[in-house]
């Protein structure tokens, strides 16, 4: 007997929520059009790659693009997609880091899920290799990355830093500058 | 009849069409995005909705353990008012809410206001009151806005964690000072919280420091008790605290932080003498403080090798109608994390508290305090890669030194297989100890009995050994569309040397109840846990969390044994109705339990929940909202208060609105 009325509130509510789908079921956009986060990132660092220019002596003509990743699983597993992918005439080839000294030989370097002592440490070394470092924080501010991407109503959208970008040797196209978030200094450390 | 068919109807034919837009997306998905979506244009990627799912689940599921994640944004969203609210959205988490002002929350079974059996931790702090080894969780607090997440493992955590950690552990984390920037500001009231508010700042020190303080306060009103007045019980509390976050260099960072409280809570006592009158009452208020400072500085070496050392000192004193009571506690702890042979990650760590106490007991009532306690330990853990990216086995074990068992060793093994990235298996034997709390091994404590008198003594018994749990665990996780993640764990727990008790009749009605206790119970409980997630679309998302109990337990006293609810349910569906309109509803559902309290026996009914929370985001800055909870039923019990003059408070239906400030 007990059940009876756990029951009926039960139908209560799903009623209640079928109704609220009713009535706003109108707002929503296709479904169907939504992509997974990580896939949309991968597709993304496919775009700075192409809109990035490299110093002549770090990508030469006919060399592979080197794209590293250092995180979790989703991530690693989900960036084999861009492997053997073609990039102004360089073939890309991926590579899970997994340690420090690896990280010389990238020319794209996307890191999450790292403390963020281990990020700052990581991505002054790379600025010395002219690699464009990318981050997924809150701000870039707290990532000391070039280019991180964040989150805006379920759109990805990324911020840059020129001054890194110069200081690291790589030439940004201005069709990326413009679609980005240009860094604001909360935290413009040396 | 006519009205249940058509409703019946109606949820089929929705039920089946949402399903089948759910699979058609799913395949979808899988067929063509993979191939396309790496040619786009930057242009047209930045229009393209995406989910998130993998990631939220990623971010847990890589660990070989039955955890759960609440983030800022189900504490936000929910419109929970407290830590213990929160909690119970969680699997295989029991929250029962006594009164305004306490709690019985446990994992796993073996629930009560002085649940024992679970490690509770606010930024790497102990927060269990060492005289009974439970939980006061009145005076656990902290700015909610503040809480970066709350990560509760069920099951043994003890290697990691060590004492107390044998049915869970709640680890309660705030964000960085860094994260904390701009002013927040909170106001707000209603029904039963009357009044809160909070105020938040913070800044940016240096170029390298960055701090916040914060400020708040609570007031909350009385229920009424179940056969009518007022449960006395109203609660008011303040809070503030701040914290420091300095990066040193580019591998130390270092935190300073700390938190004062002052609760005044409304109580009506029983007391019982052991000289006539042997009863008395009493309503006086409970007033309890505290205040704690800690620091902890990280290292990192590299990227497989940091070390981190903490200390902190946590000051709490109470004082009730039966007891004053003050602690203190010094803590120190040191952890290091290195790799070995390219395949170990090693993880090692050794700890030292001192505690000290002063009971200032209702006469008759006595607690040995001469002797302080000291605890120390050492404890090592190594995640071995037994294939790359697939498989690895983690094996470790806690040494613990305590004042009243000496060593106990609480290993561990466990095993994850990465099967592919939507697949994930684990599964863990573990074994853990609850060492006795000072009231069982040093205390007489004298306490009413249901009719008044002769009064019970519980008499504290210095060859009381700790209580043991070895756990079996298997863990699946599995994300069948980029929409949806689940993740199933079942256990099997047998214990030994459970806390149990024997009672001595007295020859002469005027002398008391001498209760003994040993260790007398075994038995074994059993479950199934389950959360999950789906993003419907990306507008509306559903978490459920369900848990199945069985416990098995033999006692001196069978006919005594506390049992716990067989179920518990939580439903939560979070609606983004406009850009700036969020509407969320949680639904729960707690079976009934029968529980044992002072030798009465009562039976808790079942009850079902319903908390909606509508806000409004006027502008960047500024959110109004109004939560409703417990609507569906005027007031429920959760549980019944220890003494034998009431059959439980009724926890309210009630309403609030709530003013956020964020700039």
């Amino acid at each position: 007997m007990k059940y009876v009325k756990t029951i009926h509130l039960i139908r209560q509510f799903i009623l209640l929520l079928l109704s609220l789908l009713t009535i706003n079921y109108g707002y929503t956009a296709s479904a169907q059009d939504k992509f997974d986060e990580y896939m949309v990132k991968a597709a993304f660092t496919m775009n700075f790659a192409r809109l990035t220019q490299w110093p002549e002596k770090r990508l030469k003509a006919s060399e592979a693009i080197n794209i590293c990743v250092m995180g979790n699983e989703t991530l690693k597993s989900t960036f084999t997609l861009v492997k053997g992918k073609n990039i102004n005439g360089h073939t890309a080839r991926l590579n899970i880091i997994s340690r420090l000294n690896m990280i010389k030989q990238c020319h794209i370097l996307f890191i999450s899920g790292i403390k963020q002592s281990n990020m700052r440490q990581i991505f002054k070394l790379a600025q010395q290799h002219s690699i464009l470092t990318i981050s997924e924080l809150p701000d870039i501010g707290q990532s000391h990355a070039i280019l991180n991407f964040i989150m805006h109503r379920h759109k990805v959208r990324f911020q840059i830093d020129p001054e890194k970008a110069q200081q690291a040797g790589l030439k940004i196209s201005s069709r990326l500058l413009k679609l980005a978030i240009i860094k604001k200094s909360i935290a413009n450390r040396p | 009849m006519s009205f249940l068919h058509l409703t019946l109807r109606y949820l089929v034919a929705t039920g089946l069409l949402l399903l089948m837009q759910t699979s058609f997306a799913a395949e979808h998905e899988q067929s063509e995005q993979n191939s396309d979506i790496l040619s786009l244009d930057i242009e047209q990627l930045m229009n393209m909705e995406v989910t998130s799912v993998s990631k939220k689940a990623q971010t847990l599921s890589d660990s070989a353990a039955a955890v759960f994640v609440i983030t800022q944004e189900d504490i936000h969203h929910s419109g929970v008012t407290s830590i213990p609210e929160a909690l119970r959205m969680a699997p295989g988490i029991e929250v029962a809410r006594i009164d305004t002002n306490k709690w019985a929350i446990s994992s796993r079974g073996f629930n009560g206001r002085f649940a024992n059996k679970l490690l509770v931790m606010i930024d790497g702090r102990t927060v269990y009151t060492p005289a009974f080894s439970g939980v006061y969780w009145d005076v656990q607090d902290t700015l909610l806005e503040d809480i970066e997440r709350i990560e509760v493992i069920r099951g043994p955590g003890a290697t990691l964690w060590g004492a107390n950690a044998v049915n869970g552990v709640i680890n309660i984390i705030t964000k960085n000072a860094i994260d904390t920037q701009g002013t927040l500001f909170s106001a707000g009231g209603g029904t039963h919280e009357r009044a809160f508010g909070s105020i938040r700042y913070g800044t940016q020190l240096d170029p390298d420091s960055f701090g916040k303080i914060y400020f708040k306060g609570n007031k909350r009103s009385n229920y009424d008790l179940k056969g009518g007045g007022s449960a006395d019980d109203d609660w008011t509390s303040y809070q503030g605290g701040g914290r420091l976050d300095r990066q040193l260099n580019n591998q130390d960072h270092l935190t300073i932080q700390g938190d004062l409280y002052q609760n005044k809570n409304s109580e009506f006592s029983e007391l019982a003498y052991l000289s006539p009158p042997s009863l008395g009452y009493s309503d006086q208020s409970t007033r309890s403080k505290g205040a704690n400072i800690l620091t902890r500085w990280e290292h990192t070496e590299s990227l497989t090798s940091s070390y981190k050392l903490q200390a902190y000192y946590n000051y709490t004193n109470r004082d009730e109608a039966y007891a004053d009571i003050t602690h203190q506690t010094l803590d120190m702890e040191f952890q290091h994390r290195f790799s070995l042979l390219n395949n170990h990650d090693i993880i090692w760590g050794t700890g030292y508290r001192y505690i000290w106490a002063d009971f200032d007991m209702v006469e008759g009532s006595y607690v040995e305090d001469n002797d302080n306690e000291r605890l120390y330990n050492l404890f090592v853990q190594d995640e071995i890669t037994l294939i790359d990216n697939t498989l690895w086995l983690t094996l470790g074990s806690k040494f613990e030194h305590n004042e009243y068992t000496n060593w106990e060793i609480q290993p561990t093994a466990r095993i994850f297989w990465n099967i592919n990235p939507r697949h994930k298996l684990w599964s863990s034997i573990s074994r853990a100890n609850r060492i006795p709390s000072r009231f069982e091994y040093d205390s007489s404590l004298v306490f009413p009995s249901p009719g008044g008198f002769p009064v019970f003594k519980l008499q504290g018994n210095r060859n009381i050994k700790s209580e043991e749990v070895t756990s079996y665990e298997i863990g699946y996780r599995v994300i069948p569309s980029s929409s949806i993640s689940i993740d199933t764990t079942i256990y099997y727990s047998e214990y030994k040397d459970l806390l149990d008790f024997t009672s001595v009749l007295p020859a002469a009605l005027t002398d008391p109840i001498v209760i003994n206790l040993n260790n007398a119970q075994t038995g074994y409980t059993s479950g199934f846990e389950l959360a999950s997630h789906w993003q419907m679309n990306n507008w509306w998302g559903w978490d459920l969390a369900y848990n199945y109990y069985n416990q098995t337990l033999k006692s001196i006293n069978d006919e005594l044994v506390t049992d716990s609810p067989h179920q518990n349910l939580s439903l939560r569906s979070d609606i983004q109705l406009r850009e700036n309109l969020n509407l969320n509803l949680w639904f729960k559902y707690t079976d009934d339990f029968t529980d044992y309290l002072e030798n009465r026996k009562t039976t808790i009914d079942s009850y079902t929940t319903l908390d909606a929370r509508l806000a409004w985001q006027v502008d960047k800055a500024l959110e109004l909202s109004i939560t409703g909870q417990n609507l569906l039923e005027p007031d429920h019990i959760e549980y019944v208060r220890g003494n034998s003059i009431d059959d439980g408070v009724e926890i309210e239906r009630a309403f609030y609105f709530k003013l956020l400030w964020q700039y």
